[in-house]
C-alpha cells in the first residue's frame, strides 16, 4: 500500500488531534493535510515520538499521532521503553515502513526483519499490530484512534506521489505559533 | 534545606512540572524528590537526546521541562542542542552533575568532562555552575526566569562543591 493513501484515509478519520510527522511523513503529510494542529519542528533525527510523548503529557485530553518512520524509530529505539513506562493513554505510534532512510537517499536499515509491533508490545505498549493493505487500515484506523494508548501500528508501505520536500517551510516560526494558539484555545 | 530540596521548591516555584532524566548517582536525592512527588511529572528516559526531545515537545504543549543529566551523557546530547532546542528556541532547563573534576578515579570521565562547556558555549547556550547553597536559589530561580522569557535554553551544572560529588569515586579515592 502507498503510505500517502494511508495518509489520506488516516486524514478522512480526525478531528482535534495533534499529529506530530517527521521527514518524509512530514511532507507527504503536510500537503495533504495542512492544519493548526501539525507539528513539524522536530528537530533531531529520531525524536518525533519523543516530542509526542511531550506534547501527549501536556494535554492529556487530546489524542497525539506520531507519523514516525522506520529509520527514525531506529535512530531512537529506546522511546519504546520510555513511552510504554509512561503509559500515556492518548498516544498513537504509526510507523511508516519502508525499510530505508527514505530522508537521506533511500539507503537501506541494517535489516529489513523487524517486527516493530513486536518490539513495541514486548516494550509495554497497550496495543500494537501490523497492518500491510489499505483496506484493512482503512477499517482500523477509527478503532486505533480511540484505543486507550499507548497504541503502535507498524504501516507497511512504499512511497506514493512524490510531495515538495521543502524544510523552510515544514519549519516556519508561525506553524509552531499556530499550534500553541490552537492547543491554548481547546484548553 | 538541602541543596536538592532547594532545587525542587525553585523548579515548583517557577512551575516548572515536567522532569525528564537518565539517572546518576549524584542525581539520586533530586531524582528520589521528584518520582516521590504528584506535583512533578517524572519521565525516566533511556538517553539523554530522547529526554531533550520530550521536554521540547511539552514546551510546544504548554509544559515546562528539566532535563537532568550526569556530564557523560550531556555528551550525547550536541546534536539536539543545535538542531532542536537551540534553532526551535526551546527552554529547556538542563541539570548537569558534574563528574570527571575534583576528585575523579575514571580517565574517561575526566576527559568528556572538558567538551561540556566548550560545546555549550559552541551552541550559544548559558550555563552556570552551582557550587553552593547560598547562592543556589538565586542563580536556579533567576536562570529559569530568564530562559522562558528569552525563550532559550539553560545549563545548570553541579560541581562537587555543592554536592559533594560521586559517593563512588569518593569511595575509590580513599581506597
Amino acid at each position: 500500500m502507498k503510505r500517502d493513501d494511508c495518509f489520506h484515509a488516516l486524514k478522512r478519520r480526525l478531528t482535534d488531534e495533534i499529529v506530530v510527522a517527521t521527514y518524509t511523513s512530514a511532507h507527504d503529510w503536510i500537503a495533504i493535510a495542512p492544519r493548526d494542529l501539525n507539528y513539524f519542528s522536530t528537530g533531531a533525527m529520531g525524536l518525533a515520538s519523543s516530542h509526542a510523548l511531550g506534547l501527549a503529557l501536556g494535554n492529556p485530553d487530546r489524542r497525539v499521532v506520531v507519523l514516525d518512520g522506520d529509520g527514525s524509530l531506529c535512530m531512537n529505539l529506546g522511546t519504546l521503553v520510555t513511552i510504554a513506562a509512561a503509559g500515556p493513554r492518548n498516544f498513537l505510534h504509526i510507523v511508516t515502513n519502508n525499510g530505508t532512510y527514505e530522508a537521506n537517499g533511500a539507503h537501506p536499515l541494517p535489516s529489513r526483519n523487524v517486527d516493530f509491533a513486536g518490539l513495541a508490545r514486548a516494550a509495554g505498549y497497550r496495543h500494537a499490530c501490523t497492518i500491510s493493505e489499505l483496506a484493512d487500515f482503512e477499517a482500523q484506523i477509527g478503532t486505533l484512534l480511540t484505543t486507550e494508548g499507548p497504541v503502535f501500528v507498524d504501516l507497511h508501505v512504499v512511497p506514493g506521489a512524490a510531495y515538495p520536500i521543502d524544510y523552510p517551510n515544514l519549519y516556519r516560526a508561525d506553524r509552531r505559533e499556530a499550534l500553541k494558539t490552537a492547543l491554548r484555545a481547546g484548553r | 534545606m538541602t541543596w536538592s530540596e532547594t532545587i525542587l521548591q525553585t523548579l515548583k516555584d517557577n512551575d516548572v512540572r515536567l522532569v525528564t532524566y537518565v539517572p546518576d548517582n549524584v542525581l539520586t536525592p533530586l531524582l528520589r524528590g521528584v518520582t516521590a512527588d504528584n506535583y512533578f511529572m517524572a519521565v525516566g528516559a533511556t538517553r539523554e537526546d530522547e529526554a531533550l526531545g520530550i521536554a521540547a515537545g511539552a514546551w510546544m504543549g504548554g509544559i515546562k521541562g528539566c532535563v537532568m543529566m550526569q556530564t557523560s551523557g550531556f555528551a550525547v546530547a550536541p546534536n539536539t542542542l543545535a538542531s532542536l532546542i537551540v534553532p526551535f528556541q526551546i527552554p529547556a532547563i538542563m541539570i548537569i552533575s558534574e563528574r570527571g573534576t575534583l576528585g575523579e578515579f575514571n580517565s574517561g570521565q575526566a576527559l568528556v568532562a572538558r567538551t561540556m562547556r566548550p560545546v555549550l558555549d559552541s551552541v550559544a547556550v548559558t550555563h552556570h555552575t552551582l557550587t553552593d547553597e547560598k547562592t543556589l536559589r538565586f542563580m536556579v530561580d533567576k536562570s529559569i526566569k530568564q530562559a522562558v522569557s528569552t525563550q532559550a535554553p539553560v545549563a545548570l551544572i553541579l560541581s562537587p562543591l555543592l554536592t559533594g560529588g560521586n559517593p563512588v569515586a569518593e569511595a575509590k579515592l580513599k581506597g
